[in-house]
């Protein structure tokens, strides 16, 4: 018999039925066993290098684990959150609200233009209103398309956290605490994102800087996973239009 | 429906009502497959690999609210497809930090590759010198896990055909590995 073809070859090799004469045939034909133990070798090479120890099996199950658990909470809040912003947006039509796909926080930016101002200097503000579940640090930086500027903590200690009390009770909070201290910025000028990282620790100045490092050298569309990767409930917020 | 969409979509389905449970379960059954893939195209094993599995867990969850709509045929040729496109992302992000791409294998991060990130590595550098529709079907065949028949179909070719292909590439892959120095599977352990 002519040596099998291709196909009947690899079906065999993955244990399928061949017709006998086929079987017949391999047990015979040194070629066909060559060509066999080749591809046997292969995926034994394959799946060696493949494997994996129970130990890493076990640290990347734990990461899943501690991903996702990190994840579910802000779902539950999300839904409650979702409730409490779209009451608030009936009654106060200007406020811009969003609500990420994870974190502790649910958040809404207010933009409007200060009333006490000379209409000349063309400056308009914003405040926040933020919700968690559990005490939470925070840190704030207002991005644009290519620079940043840190809201929070302010380097001033006296304004370190806007008139607000680190880390935040759980419950609503206005930020800054006091409309006095609302954040400013030129009207022609505006953020074009704000990055809120939350935290259950208060960020060290080497976690201030490592933030800084990613806010510099990533580019904007993948800023949010990186950060992600050590703060999990780090959002990134659309500035509102006007 | 297959078993294993079947499955995959009532793990996602569960995941999405909340049962983070089902999550880990899914990522459970993918991770030495996301593993393999990523080690394939450069990520080595080890806290490299460990973080990558985090990056990519982070990415389902962000794309968990319309995941059981993406996946309509494969979880894993979803999955194979946002791991390529997740070391596309760390090569990017990694220049910006550093000049040197931490992906490349020829960069020196002060350790010596694990003897599986070596063999990746040289099964990347073998792989890359096949031709294209042998490289199709290597990737199809030994890094999806399809059978022949959904190979053919996606290299519009026929089983008989990507059977001869199996067989030339692995000719080719075991002369190039062997000249690297991997001569069988116990080269690796």
């Amino acid at each position: 018999m002519n040596h099998p073809n291709a196909e009947l070859l690899l079906r065999f090799a993955e244990g399928e039925t061949v017709p006998a004469a086929v079987r017949t045939h391999l047990a015979e034909c040194e070629a066909c066993q060559e060509q066999l133990a080749q591809l046997g070798k292969f995926e034994a090479q394959l799946a060696t290098s493949s494997t994996m120890s129970p130990s890493e099996r076990q640290a990347l199950r734990a990461i899943s684990v501690r991903t996702l658990a990190a994840a579910a909470r802000p779902s539950r809040l999300r839904l409650v959150g979702l409730v409490a912003v779209a009451m608030a947006a009936c009654l106060l039509a200007t406020w811009s609200l969003w609500s990420s796909t994870h974190g502790l926080c649910d958040i809404g930016v207010r933009r409007y233009v200060p009333d006490n101002v000379v209409r000349a200097e063309r400056l308009e503000r914003f405040s926040m209103a933020v919700q968690v579940d559990a005490p939470r640090w925070l840190g704030l930086w207002q991005l644009d398309s290519k620079d940043s500027k840190r809201l929070m903590p302010n380097d001033d200690p006296l304004l370190r956290y806007l008139g607000a009390e680190m880390p935040l009770a759980a419950g609503s909070h206005r930020l800054p605490a006091a409309e006095v201290l609302d954040f400013e910025f030129a009207s022609d000028q505006p953020p074009s994102s704000l990055l809120l990282v939350a935290s259950t620790t208060e960020l060290s100045a080497s976690d201030l800087s490592a933030i800084e490092q990613l806010i510099a050298t990533t580019p904007r569309p993948e800023l949010l996973k990186a950060v992600q990767a050590k703060w999990f409930e780090a959002r990134v917020l659309e500035f509102p239009a006007r | 429906m297959e078993a294993t969409l079947l499955r995959d979509r009532t793990l996602i389905d569960r995941w999405r009502a909340g049962d983070a449970d089902a999550g880990v379960t899914l990522l459970d059954h993918y991770v030495g497959y996301v593993r393999r893939i990523a080690m394939r195209l450069g990520v080595r094993s080890g806290s490299e690999f460990e973080e990558f599995w985090q990056d990519l867990v982070l990415r389902l969850i962000q794309q968990l609210p319309g995941l059981g709509e993406r996946v309509r045929t494969s979880f894993a040729g979803y999955l194979a497809w946002q791991v390529r496109d997740l070391v596309r992302a760390w090569r990017r992000r990694r220049r910006h930090v550093v000049a040197t791409d931490l992906l490349d294998p020829a960069a020196d991060d002060g350790l010596q590759p694990d003897a599986q990130t070596a063999f990746w590595e040289a099964l990347n550098d073998c792989s890359g010198q096949l031709p294209p529709r042998e490289q199709a079907v290597f990737e199809h065949r030994f890094l999806g896990g399809l059978d022949l028949g959904e190979v053919a179909t996606r290299v519009g070719s026929n089983a008989n055909a990507v059977a001869q292909a199996v067989f030339r590439l692995v000719r080719r892959l075991r002369d190039c590995l062997t000249g690297k120095g991997f001569d069988g599977p116990g080269d690796l352990l």
